[in-house]
């Protein structure tokens, strides 16, 4: 059976920190109370990061996930339809084949059908923003989806009035071929003029590295039924250590 | 060849699908639609994650990642994987309540080789991702049990210099008592900030 190969532990070393974002950010009270203060301790590379995980991706899901309808056949939520490429690939640029994302997002309002989210803005019935996708054997997945509004941050009300919008976006947990690929991550719009005041993507000083969250606005890819395209690539950590063969 | 950056991590933030914390994930002695329980020592553990003002941390996110009982890791890229108990699940998930507590039902798992390393064998351990609202990139950590001959050698609890700080790395047997058979039960509490945090590896 294919199956992605792993990485090779020698070469799974933390990236550079300034490609990253701070763990404790001035104005995210959460962060501040929830970030190690202590160095964190280096570690040798073992078994335990090379393998991946068994049971998260049982049942496998399909490489297209449809978020704008609840149903094949419900009514399309209200928004802007949009539809997302997706493509994972390695440090080498190699695809990764059978990666699980996780996917959820607030509505066209930005709203999420979550009972952590208070605000008064209204829940789309058409619309729930959950679900899974798998890549393809090249790596590929697409989400159709209907582009997310900006939210005001909600917890950040508690000492009043919030001026942190968070920007439209698509938050993404990936599943790669071992542990050291384990990815949590988000997906921001491109041309928002939130994404410049964004606490948590201005929390990375490198700008090549903040550039890599945002989507690609792709008009070759919209579709005739108006979803308009996006395309983006997830680079997750590791490299082959052989080339890959179908076993 | 031009080698392209690593995507950065991010926060979950507070809206991580409930859908995707499925009942009984945090059971890895069984897989869905199996029949089989896995073989081993059963293992119960549990703990509170608190944060850096001692508030219960809600709403956390823990994986845990684990080889069998045998040592196997369910994966095929692990050199034994033809021996592993099919029984075990590799791989659960649950997340913190109201009070910041959390359980994991499991085995004991086996030593194995490091892989990297034919003098180290790693002794059976645990490791948990910590993932959640404010942590902007997940936190791993491992979980060691007291007394096992093959701590002293591991490179990743040995890492850890301060002897009070690698301290914090072994679970702690809750109170005996039980009949023999009954599971083992270890306490791992986690605390994300502070004097007593815990010990987090390098991501």
């Amino acid at each position: 059976m294919p199956r992605p190969s792993s990485p090779d532990p020698a070469r799974l070393a933390p990236g550079p920190e300034r490609a990253q974002p701070a763990r404790a950010i001035a104005g995210y009270p959460r962060s501040l109370r929830r970030a190690p203060r202590l160095p964190l301790i280096a570690r040798a590379w073992s078994r335990a990061d090379a393998v991946a995980l068994a049971r998260v991706a049982e049942p496998p899901a399909p490489p297209f996930l449809d978020l704008s309808r609840v149903r094949p056949t419900a009514p399309r939520a209200m928004g802007q339809l949009m539809e997302l490429r997706g493509l994972v690939v390695d440090e080498e640029g190699r695809p990764i084949r059978r990666a699980l994302v996780e996917v959820w997002q607030a509505n066209a309002a930005g709203k999420y059908v979550h009972h952590n989210d208070p605000s008064p803005v209204p829940v789309d019935p058409n619309f729930i923003g959950v679900g899974r996708v798998s890549t393809d054997a090249e790596g590929r997945f697409s989400i159709r989806t209907i582009k997310p509004g900006a939210y005001a941050v909600p917890y950040e009300t508690e000492g009043g009035a919030t001026d942190w919008w968070r920007p439209p976006h698509i938050h993404l947990s990936l599943f790669g071929p071992g542990f050291a690929s384990r990815l949590v991550t988000q997906i921001y719009f491109p041309g928002e003029p939130l994404n410049r005041l964004d606490l948590l993507l201005n929390s990375i000083p490198d700008e090549a590295a903040r550039e890599r969250l945002i989507a690609r606005f792709d008009p070759a890819s919209s579709t005739p039924d108006g979803a308009l395209g996006f395309g983006h690539e997830l680079v997750l950590r590791g490299r082959r250590q052989t080339p890959f063969e179908e076993g | 060849v031009t080698v392209p950056g690593r995507t950065p991590h991010h926060t979950t933030g507070p809206f991580f699908p409930a859908e995707f914390i499925r009942p009984g994930e945090n059971d890895l002695t069984r897989r869905p639609g199996s029949p089989l329980e896995a073989r081993g020592r059963k293992l119960r553990l549990e703990g509170r994650v608190v944060d850096g003002v001692g508030e219960p941390a809600v709403n956390v996110i823990l994986e845990l990642w684990q080889a069998d009982s045998l040592g196997v890791f369910h994966d095929a890229a692990d050199p034994r994987f033809a021996e592993r108990d099919p029984g075990f699940a590799g791989w659960g998930r649950t997340w913190t309540d109201d009070e910041g507590r959390y359980s994991f039902r499991t085995v004991l798992p086996g030593p194995y080789p490091s892989g990297t390393d034919p003098e180290w064998i790693r002794p059976p351990h645990l490791r948990l991702l910590v993932l959640g609202s404010g942590i902007m990139r997940p936190l791993v950590t491992e979980v060691f049990f007291p007394g096992e001959p093959l701590n002293v050698g591991d490179r990743l609890l040995s890492a850890v210099v301060d002897a009070r700080r690698r301290a914090r790395l072994l679970a702690v047997p809750e109170s005996a008592g039980g009949e023999p058979g009954d599971p083992l039960a270890f306490r791992f509490d986690i605390v994300l900030q502070g004097e007593r945090e815990t010990p987090f590896f390098e991501d």
